[in-house]
């Protein structure tokens, strides 16, 4: 690579470079032959030497802005492909596109319709999302369960419109959410993306983030609810911890968590959980579950997960295979009425093991 | 680090840490010293170097002979009105002329190539020392702003190396030829025209000492910057989600307003250079022309040798002014220099011991001894951790998250080191084998999955390198992912684009557990090796699991507590000690910690 760099600018700089000789060359050859010309005249008497004196400095002016505007050029060869490639940046449409008339809407209540939704990351590539088509009501739990790379993180991203549906419509209270003006959606959205990602800064920084100028007891209730209290407070600045860039001065749990209160912070409407609690331990997991229950029972809560414990009271839990809906319905619906379901069930063995002592 | 945002009162001082290694105090801190550096490095290329140095002898001896021949030509021959004469001298006129073109681009060519290797190879050692830097080091230092030091300060050294190593020698031998030629055509006038030359050194002295420490203030603000949005892509999910596109953009404006203002700092100063230059020249060129006129009334010279002047004086004082706005853009490259070298000069805190052993395999024996660890000093994470493991033992460890786990896994690969106490592989302290032979010996998949721009091919074979396809692939089936790749449009050869953002996250863990897998490493490490992966995938993988590490010593850290079972012992850590320890049965029958913590998983909402 570091090779490969170097080739590029040497030929870059080589074409350029030589420039600046082939100027020095067609002036001097122009003063030899103005001389020559010159010293003709001065023998026939039809000029003063002083022309000639004259015109080698005047060419030697000339030589002087030549260089330096060769050495202009060079910058300017130089900046062309490099505004080209700013250019291309600025020149890319949005995709996601504000509502041209905004309807004034009421607050929202945080209902949501998926109708016959299909989706893909590429105009021509497969669908990752087929014929998604279920209602939360508001207050709702919703479980999202499924295997790896079926598309669950891909499916609540739609909702806050990371990315838009290619066809079929996402409805929050009976409203195309392409209606809503972004800043609106998203503001009664909570969303705790799968990868904690955190800011450098304080602690206190990042659940900014969530709410803006939120007070010392909002703080400490969100990290209180996602059981993130518990740490900062063995922090010795408490919330004004520094993170570092890229949260590495968390544990994996401590991050989620921490990525949890900023989502909490902003007392939603509809809380996305995807995969959340990961790398959290059990015990902290049901303090979690707790907490969202007690402190948001009209929000409507998404929760995608691999582990059925998380999900088992969610008053519908949509099985997704291959970007499909395979099923859906509560716990007990589900075993009984689907065998996707079941199989996962069986691999986390139950409650039966617990009955261990 | 955290100096800087003091002294600049605003939002990106409360929001996020400030970027740069220096302190307030803007100074080069031993230009010699790091000229001498950047010496160093030209010194490999001794001959092209001094071929150049050879070269530019010559054309600048050539371009002297030029105005020299040209005040000949006037005198002797266009005065006296020898045609013949004249033509003659005109031709040898032409030809040093066009020699000097040729030497001119020859040694432009030569140079550039010099200073492009050179340059070649700082990037190639800064690039090596950062790979020999610990974990250590990189929480310290914002991603951004390294960059910065490998991109924009490197750049601005190619910059001056490429341009003004030349331009110094020509112009410090034009102005010597020049001022040789001058004195041997008229001593007076050669004088006159010296007499600028103190005013000229005065004034580029001032506006240097001036510009030097604004041109390090620029390249740390550039730096600055680069962290800034490095950071603000890598999180912009965040950003939008959250609606922090404004927020981003009002932080962003301040530090590319501050960067703006001393780029302008850094520019104006020495942009003042040139005019102010040109204006002293046109004075030295009004005083020559003046004494010249003079003297050649008295009939001390001529106007031939006026004519040689005013050319001489324009081949002298263009030099001069090259050589001053040189140096100021010397200074802009050795403030990012200076900025390459300090990571350079980084000691790494994890090295080598002198004679460190190398292996073949591990057993995989490990104990760790009275182990007390503290990523900073006043907060100790890992208390008396004690445990002693027999070659080809499964161990688990579980605890509460911030409990330690990863940090032990930490110390074992030596990304950091234990403040006291004894960690053994084979009953060897791991401090006498070579850092890179433990690596490689010891497979680990991280609790954040790394993913290369690349193929999934690569990708995968990351993990040995010599790998065949069809070991990749057999790898692949074992980690289950198979069955996802040969979905994709390209299968193996799909790219994988950076950080593997168009994967899902499990589909991640996957790619990684099929790389340790190919690995066949003698201790195999899963740190929530699978968390966000599916549990029946998971049973699959946990077949071809099974098989790898038997016989091997393995770690597995993990919260959903199925995967551990079977574990030949299983470690309970919590607040950085191990408080209990033992088979799954017997720390289920022990009704402590670790029953606690397995029971409320099934029952996640009556615990408490
Ligand atoms: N690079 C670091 N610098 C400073 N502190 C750190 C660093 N890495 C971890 N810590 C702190 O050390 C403690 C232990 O972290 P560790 O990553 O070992 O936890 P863990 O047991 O692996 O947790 P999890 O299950 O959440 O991954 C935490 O309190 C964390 O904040
Ligand atoms: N940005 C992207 N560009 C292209 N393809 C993508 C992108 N993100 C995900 N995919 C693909 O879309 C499919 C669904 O991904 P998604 O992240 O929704 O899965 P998931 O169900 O959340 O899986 P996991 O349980 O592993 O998180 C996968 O096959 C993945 O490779
Ligand atoms: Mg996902
Ligand atoms: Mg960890």
């Amino acid at each position: 690579m570091n090779d490969f760099l170097m080739e590029r600018n040497l030929s870059a700089e080589q074409v350029i470079l030589s420039l600046m000789p082939i100027i020095l060359f067609v002036v001097n050859i122009g003063m030899v032959a103005g001389i020559w010309m010159g010293a003709i005249k001065v023998n026939a008497g039809s000029l003063q030497i002083g022309v000639i004196l004259a015109f080698i400095n005047y060419l030697n002016i000339m030589m002087n802005g030549l260089m330096s505007s060769s050495n202009v050029l060079m910058q300017i060869t130089r900046s062309f492909t490099s505004a080209d490639r700013i250019g291309q940046v600025l020149d890319t449409n949005i995709d996601i596109t504000e509502p041209a008339n905004p309807a004034s809407l009421p607050e929202i209540r945080g209902e949501v319709e998926f109708k016959d939704v299909n989706f893909s990351y590429s105009k021509n590539g497969e669908y990752v999302l087929k014929n998604i088509s279920f209602t939360a009501k508001s207050g709702e739990k919703i479980g999202i369960i499924g295997s790896t790379g079926c598309g669950k993180s891909t499916l609540v991203k739609l909702i806050p419109r990371l990315y838009d549906a290619d066809s079929g419509e996402i409805l929050i209270d009976g409203v195309n959410i392409k209606e809503y003006p972004l800043e609106n959606l998203r503001k009664a959205i909570g969303f705790v993306p799968q990868n904690a990602t955190l800011f450098s800064g304080s602690i206190e920084d990042n659940l900014f983030f969530g709410k803006e100028q939120a007070t010392n007891e909002e703080m400490e209730h969100a990290a209180q609810s996602a059981s993130a209290l518990e740490f900062i407070d063995r922090f010795e600045d408490t919330f004004a911890h520094e993170i570092k860039q890229g949260a590495t001065n968390l544990s994996g749990g401590q991050k989620q968590r921490l990525s949890m209160a900023r989502a909490f912070i902003r007392e939603p409407k509809i809380l996305i959980l995807d995969d959340s609690t990961s790398a959290i331990d059990a015990i902290s997991e049901s303090a979690v579950q707790q907490a969202i229950k007690r402190n948001h029972p009209e929000t409507t809560v998404f929760i995608v997960s691999a582990k059925i414990s998380s999900l088992i009271d969610a008053d519908q839990i949509l099985v997704i295979d291959d970007g499909m809906v395979a099923a859906k319905g509560t716990h007990q619906d589900l075993l009984v009425a689907s065998s996707i379901y079941r199989d996962i069930f069986a691999t986390q063995n139950g409650k039966e093991e617990v009955s261990y002592e | 680090m955290s100096k800087t945002s003091m002294q600049a009162p605003n939002v990106i001082g409360r929001a996020r840490g400030p970027r740069g290694f220096g302190g307030p105090v803007v100074k080069a801190k031993d230009k010699k010293q790091t000229m001498k550096r950047i010496w160093r490095y030209m010194e490999k290329q001794k001959a092209a170097l001094i071929a150049t140095i050879i070269f530019v002898i010559i054309s600048t001896l050539l371009g002297l002979l030029g105005p020299y021949l040209i005040g000949l030509i006037i005198d002797q021959y266009i005065l006296p009105k020898d045609m013949a004469g004249t033509f003659k001298f005109l031709i040898v006129l032409a030809v040093v002329y066009t020699a000097s073109s040729v030497f001119t681009w020859l040694q432009t060519y030569l140079m550039v190539r010099v200073s492009l290797q050179t340059i070649r190879n700082i990037r190639q050692d800064l690039f090596t020392k950062l790979q020999t830097l610990s974990i250590k080091f990189f929480d310290k230092h914002p991603h951004g702003d390294l960059m910065s030091r490998v991109t924009n300060d490197i750049d601005s050294l190619n910059n001056a190396l490429s341009q003004s190593v030349i331009q110094l020698f020509s112009s410090i031998l034009m102005v010597a030829g020049v001022t040789i030629a001058m004195f041997s055509l008229n001593w007076v006038l050669a004088i006159v025209t010296l007499l600028i030359i103190p005013v000229m050194v005065y004034t580029t002295k001032q506006i240097i000492t001036y510009s030097s420490s604004n041109f390090i203030k620029r390249q740390r603000d550039l730096g600055e910057l680069n962290g800034f949005i490095e950071e603000s892509i890598s999180g912009n999910e965040v950003i939008s989600l959250f609606g922090k596109e404004e927020k981003m953009f009002n932080e962003f404006s301040v530090v590319n307003e501050r960067l703006r203002s001393s780029s302008i700092a850094a520019d104006t100063v020495s942009g003042f250079l040139g005019p102010i230059n040109n204006f002293i020249n046109n004075l030295g060129l009004g005083l020559v022309i003046g004494a010249g006129a003079f003297m050649t009334l008295q009939g001390s010279a001529s106007v031939g040798i006026i004519a040689a002047f005013v050319a001489y004086s324009r081949q002298f004082f263009r030099p001069i002014n090259q050589l001053s706005s040189l140096l100021n853009m010397f200074q802009s490259a050795l403030a990012g220099a200076e900025r390459v070298f300090e990571i350079m000069d980084e000691t790494p805190d994890i090295v080598d011991q002198v004679n460190a052993k190398d292996i073949d395999s591990l057993k995989g024996n490990v104990e760790f001894t009275n182990v007390y660890f503290g990523y900073d000093d006043h907060k100790t994470i890992l208390k008396n951790i004690n445990f002693q493991i027999r070659a080809g033992e499964k161990v688990a460890l579980v605890g509460p998250t911030g409990s330690g786990k990863t940090t032990i896994i930490n110390l074992l690969l030596r990304f950091y080191d234990s403040n006291s106490g004894e960690i053994r592989i084979d009953g060897t302290s791991i401090k006498e084998y070579k850092i890179s032979a433990i690596r490689k010996k010891v497979g680990i998949v991280l609790q954040d999955t790394f993913i290369f721009s690349g193929t999934i091919m690569e990708n995968i074979r990351y993990g040995r390198l010599e790998a065949s396809d069809e070991e990749v692939i057999a790898a692949a089936k074992m980690a289950s992912a198979h069955g996802y790749i040969k979905h994709l449009p390209n299968q193996y050869q799909t790219v994988i684009t950076s950080s593997g953002s168009n994967l899902s996250q499990g589909q991640r863990q996957l790619i990684a557990i099929a790389r340790i897998i190919l690995a066949d490493s003698d201790i195999l490490i899963l740190d929530e090796a699978t968390s966000s992966i599916d549990t029946r995938t998971e049973i699959e993988i946990q077949k071809g699991l099974n098989r790898l590490t038997e016989g091997r010593t393995s770690f597995v850290i993990a919260h959903r507590l199925k995967t551990i079972e079977n574990a030949n012992r299983i470690l309970v850590i919590d607040q950085g000690e191990i408080i209990e320890s033992g088979t799954h049965l017997e720390l289920l029958s022990k009704n402590g910690f670790y029953n606690q913590l397995y029971r409320s998983q099934f029952t996640l909402n009556e615990v408490r």
